[in-house]
């Protein structure tokens, strides 16, 4: 039913589902994609633009969940051991 | 009914047809920590295959953002839920995880979409499915992490998407085209056998000339990977762009080539090959195969809902922040040691990482160079020891394709080249 409303009765409608969800799942997703992305050989400057832009909402929604200054110390940290031998700027 | 031996359950299982196997079979691993939605797949695969008229709802390669969304919309929920109504004692396994490659995950006591045939309904269907309804194939990423345009306002986004309503817990991103399954649901279901599945690379194919619109196989897949077209009334489906694996692409010098949506991956997310295939359907021992070593040796890959039966070849690395029960329903008992040795990586499985998407060559064994140790310290309070290695990727005939290191260069492509591929 795209476009429609949300029909209540439809039993395959996701309303209010209850999902199992641990404290802490944003800060794990924040520093999972920057691990990944340090991993790829991203330095912070770029990695920081990843989480900045809304149109990748994952990493954008840890973004916004812990602040700027939480994200960067993270890719800070991930930079320093996977590109430690990696010019800051390619 | 034949009984087959279905490895990814570790037990036989019943199938409408004895079981056959490719000499190599069609795989692939994708890894899901790195996936970021940016659909480059997607689009490398419909301005390759699906374009036409007819073919509109059709994204044989789709991206989509689970648990909220899914390309036909719910198709997950509603084959699980199907699944769950033929298992009233539930979708259970039994013994552990091991190093016995016919049943690495342990066994699964439940039955398959092959074997719930007290739920069939006609009497003559011979597969536990549905077939998703025109509004289910029309939207494929509506109300996942991107919120819709306003109501009356068609073609427009919203300027500010990010102030609407969002989700405000978990989610990942699922990528997915057909699994060229080794017991492929549509094949099984077809009445006139136009459904193929290659003995070279175990690529599964509709006929288009055999074949009478039936739909069958869009109601038995239960990935629903097999679509309907409706101004040509036959069905269509992925072709894991066989011209390119069999090395026909005029540009690749007769080298197998990966996919379009492998090769366009910005995430580097993906890796395809061809695996050598037993006699008993079970993966041959491959060691320095990227593949073989990613399923078999470091068990970082996992099936996708392998409880269906159909033996999908498709194999994700789960994503790490995804609770675990969420995880075990979608790729089975693996889910804990393979993000185990994921969050922890060796050296080995360090060094094959970086072959993910480095060419668009099709590799089938590497090598490793050891390098110098270039750092030794914590990660969130974990000891990490890092090696740059190099690793060497090899083709078909041994030949070297491109050999990089664990801390490779990275390179910027000029602005005004931005778009090039
Ligand atoms: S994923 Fe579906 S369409 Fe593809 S081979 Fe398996 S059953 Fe057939
Ligand atoms: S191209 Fe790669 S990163 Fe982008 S959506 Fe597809 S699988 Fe994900």
């Amino acid at each position: 039913m795209p476009y429609g409303d949300a029909d209540p009765t439809d039993p395959h409608m996701l309303i209010g589902v209850g999902l199992p969800a641990e404290a802490g799942t944003m800060t794990e997703m924040a520093w999972v994609f920057a691990e990944e992305f340090a991993r790829m050989g991203f330095d912070t400057r770029r990695i920081m633009s990843l989480f900045r832009s809304p149109f990748y909402a994952g990493a954008h929604r840890a973004f916004r969940a812990l602040g700027e200054a939480e994200v960067a110390a993270i890719a800070l940290e991930c930079v320093r051991v996977w590109g430690s031998h990696q010019p800051e700027e390619a | 009914m034949a009984q087959v031996h279905n490895w990814q359950l570790g037990r036989e299982m019943n199938y409408p047809y004895t079981a056959a196997f490719p000499e190599r079979q069609f795989a692939f691993v994708f890894n899901t920590n790195r996936c970021i939605a940016c659909q480059s797949c997607t689009m490398a695969c419909k301005s390759t295959w699906t374009f036409s008229k007819g073919q509109e709802h059709m994204w044989w390669a789709n991206v989509e953002t689970k648990p909220y969304g899914g390309y036909p919309m719910f198709w997950d929920m509603k084959i699980l839920e199907l699944l769950e109504r033929a298992n009233p004692e539930g979708q259970r396994w039994s013994g552990k995880p091991s190093s016995d490659p016919q049943a690495p995950y342990g066994r699964f006591e439940g039955r398959t979409i092959f074997e719930a045939e007290r739920m069939l309904t006609p009497d003559s269907a011979r597969i536990l499915g549905y077939l998703p309804t025109d509004e289910e194939w029309n939207s494929p990423n509506i109300y996942e992490d991107n919120p819709v345009g306003e109501r009356g306002k068609p073609f427009q986004w919203h300027k500010a998407g990010v102030e609407l309503p969002e989700h405000k817990t978990w989610f990942f991103y699922l990528a997915r085209i057909c699994n060229h399954c080794t017991y492929p649901a549509c094949l099984a279901a077809c009445p006139r056998k136009a459904i193929y599945k290659r003995p070279e690379d175990g690529i599964v194919l509709i006929d288009q000339r055999e074949c009478r619109g039936y739909r069958k196989c869009v109601e038995a897949c239960p990935y629903k990977k097999s679509m309907y077209r409706g101004n040509t009334r036959i069905s269509e489906k992925c072709v894991a762009c066989y011209p390119r694996i069999e090395g026909k692409d005029p540009e690749s010098g007769g080298r197998p080539w990966q996919t379009r949506c492998m090769a366009a991956c910005i995430g580097q997310i993906r890796l395809q090959g061809l695996v050598k295939v037993n006699p008993d359907g079970t993966w041959a021992e491959d060691r320095q195969h990227p593949l073989y070593y990613l399923v078999h040796v470091a068990k970082v890959a996992l099936p996708l809902y392998p409880q269906l039966g159909t033996v999908p070849n498709g194999y994700y690395i789960p994503p790490r922040w995804v609770p675990r029960p969420y995880l075990r329903q979608m790729f089975g008992p693996g889910v804990d040691q393979a993000l185990e040795r994921y969050e922890k990586p060796d050296r080995e499985l360090t060094a094959v990482l970086q072959l993910f998407n480095r060419a668009r060559e099709i590799v089938y064994r590497y090598g490793i160079v050891e390098g110098p140790k270039v750092y030794e310290g914590t990660l969130r309070g974990r000891r990490v020891t890092l090696y740059n290695d190099t690793v060497i990727a090899y083709g078909k005939d041994g030949e070297e394709l491109f050999r990089t290191s664990v801390e490779e260069p990275v390179y910027v492509r000029p602005a005004k080249h931005a778009n090039s591929i």
